[in-house]
C-alpha cells in the first residue's frame, strides 16, 4: 500500500475561533474599580455609656446643607477650604483659642442633611482625610526622615497615635 | 556561477504569513479571560461613582459584600419608581432587608474570615445622604463596622459641584 502523505490540518480557521472567544470576553469584561474610602463605623451605641463631653474649641464643625453648601464653624466656606482648616485645627497645639488644644483631642464633626448629595459628602470626607494624611506625612518626615507610607507598622502606629483621626458624624434629623 | 545569482522570476508580492495570527489572538484572549470578572449579579440600577483621591485599593474580594444604591434603570422604573433604591445581590431591597442580608452574607463566609468582612457601598454620586446614613445606621446595629465607600480614583474637583 502506498504510504499516504500525512494530511496537514488547516489551521486557518483557528484565528476565527480565537477571535470569536476574544470578542466574547471583551464584551463581558468589566474592569471593576475596586477603589474606595475605607472607614470604620463606631460600634452600636451603648445606652449605659455616657458620651464624654467635648470642649467647644476642640470641635471643628463642618456643616453641609441640602443644597451642598458648606459651613465651617458657622462661616460659609468652599470645599477647597476644608483641608487648610482641618490642618490648622489639628496642628494648633493650643495657640489659637478657636482651634484644638492638642492633636489628640481634636475632633472633626460632619453634620449633613438628609438631602445632601453623596458626592458632596465624599468630597468633604476626602478633604478631611487628605488633611490628616498631610499632617501625618509631615510628622513622619520630621521624626523618621521618611514619608508615612514607607514607615514600618510600629512607626506608623506611633504617628497615628500622635495625630489620631477622630471624625464624628451627626445623625441627620 | 552566474546562474547561481540569477534572480528568480518575480511572482508578484508574496503573501503575508498569517500563521502567527492565532498566537497573537490567543494571547489577547488569555489576557481577557484572566482579567474578566463574571458579574454574578445583574444590575437593576444605575450608579455613577463620585471621585476621590485618598483611596485605598480593595483587595480581598471574597471578603467584600456590596450594597448598590442608585436609581432603577429604565426597565424597572415603571415598577419601582425613579427614586433612589437599594440593591442587594440581584434584588431590590428595602432598608429593613439589610440586616438579615448581612447575617446571611456573614454566615456564608468561613468563620475565621468573618471579622474581616467589608461592606462596600457603591452609591450614585447624586444619591441622598439620608438613605446612606440609614444604611450605615443599620450596619452599625448588626456590627458590620468595616465599610468602604466605592469611588473612582481621581481629583475631587471632578465631582462638579
Amino acid at each position: 500500500m502506498a504510504r499516504r502523505k500525512l494530511q496537514e490540518i488547516n489551521a486557518g480557521s483557528m484565528a476565527d475561533i480565537a477571535f470569536l472567544l476574544l470578542i466574547f470576553f471583551l464584551v463581558t469584561t468589566t474592569m471593576e474599580s475596586m477603589y474606595g474610602i475605607a472607614r470604620k463605623l463606631p460600634p452600636p451605641p451603648d445606652p449605659q455609656q455616657e458620651i464624654p463631653p467635648v470642649k467647644e474649641r476642640n470641635l471643628l464643625e463642618i456643616l453641609i446643607n441640602r443644597n451642598d453648601q458648606l459651613m465651617i464653624e458657622d462661616h460659609p466656606a468652599k470645599f477647597s477650604d476644608i483641608k487648610g482648616e482641618v490642618i490648622k485645627h489639628i496642628t494648633n497645639f493650643g495657640k489659637d483659642p478657636n482651634y484644638a488644644d492638642k492633636p489628640k483631642d481634636a475632633v472633626v464633626n460632619i453634620t449633613h442633611d438628609r438631602g445632601t448629595s453623596y458626592k458632596a459628602y465624599i468630597t468633604v470626607y476626602n478633604e478631611i482625610i487628605k488633611a490628616y494624611n498631610e499632617v501625618r506625612n509631615k510628622a513622619a518626615i520630621a521624626k523618621f526622615g521618611k514619608p508615612f507610607d514607607e514607615l514600618t507598622k510600629e512607626q506608623q502606629k506611633e504617628i497615628k497615635d500622635m495625630y489620631p483621626q477622630i471624625i464624628a458624624e451627626a445623625t441627620p434629623q | 556561477m552566474a546562474s547561481k545569482f540569477s534572480k528568480k522570476k518575480s511572482e508578484g508580492t508574496p503573501a503575508i504569513s498569517t500563521a502567527s495570527l492565532p498566537d497573537i489572538v490567543f494571547m489577547l484572549l488569555f489576557f481577557f479571560m484572566v482579567a474578566t470578572v463574571m458579574r454574578d449579579t445583574e444590575l437593576k440600577l444605575k450608579y455613577v461613582l463620585p471621585y476621590a483621591d485618598q483611596v485605598q485599593k480593595l483587595e480581598k474580594k471574597q471578603l467584600v459584600s456590596t450594597i448598590f444604591v442608585g436609581k432603577p434603570t429604565k426597565r424597572y422604573q415603571k415598577i419601582y419608581g425613579d427614586k433612589d433604591k437599594i440593591q442587594l445581590n440581584d434584588k431590590f431591597a428595602d432598608i429593613n432587608d439589610i440586616q438579615p442580608w448581612i447575617l446571611k452574607e456573614r454566615a456564608a463566609r468561613r468563620e475565621e474570615l468573618r471579622p474581616y468582612m467589608i461592606v462596600s457601598i457603591k452609591a450614585d454620586q447624586d444619591a441622598n445622604m439620608g438613605l446612606i446614613s440609614d444604611i450605615k445606621e443599620k450596619l452599625r446595629e448588626v456590627n458590620a463596622l468595616k465599610i468602604n465607600y466605592a469611588t473612582h480614583k481621581g481629583d475631587v474637583s471632578r465631582n462638579e459641584q
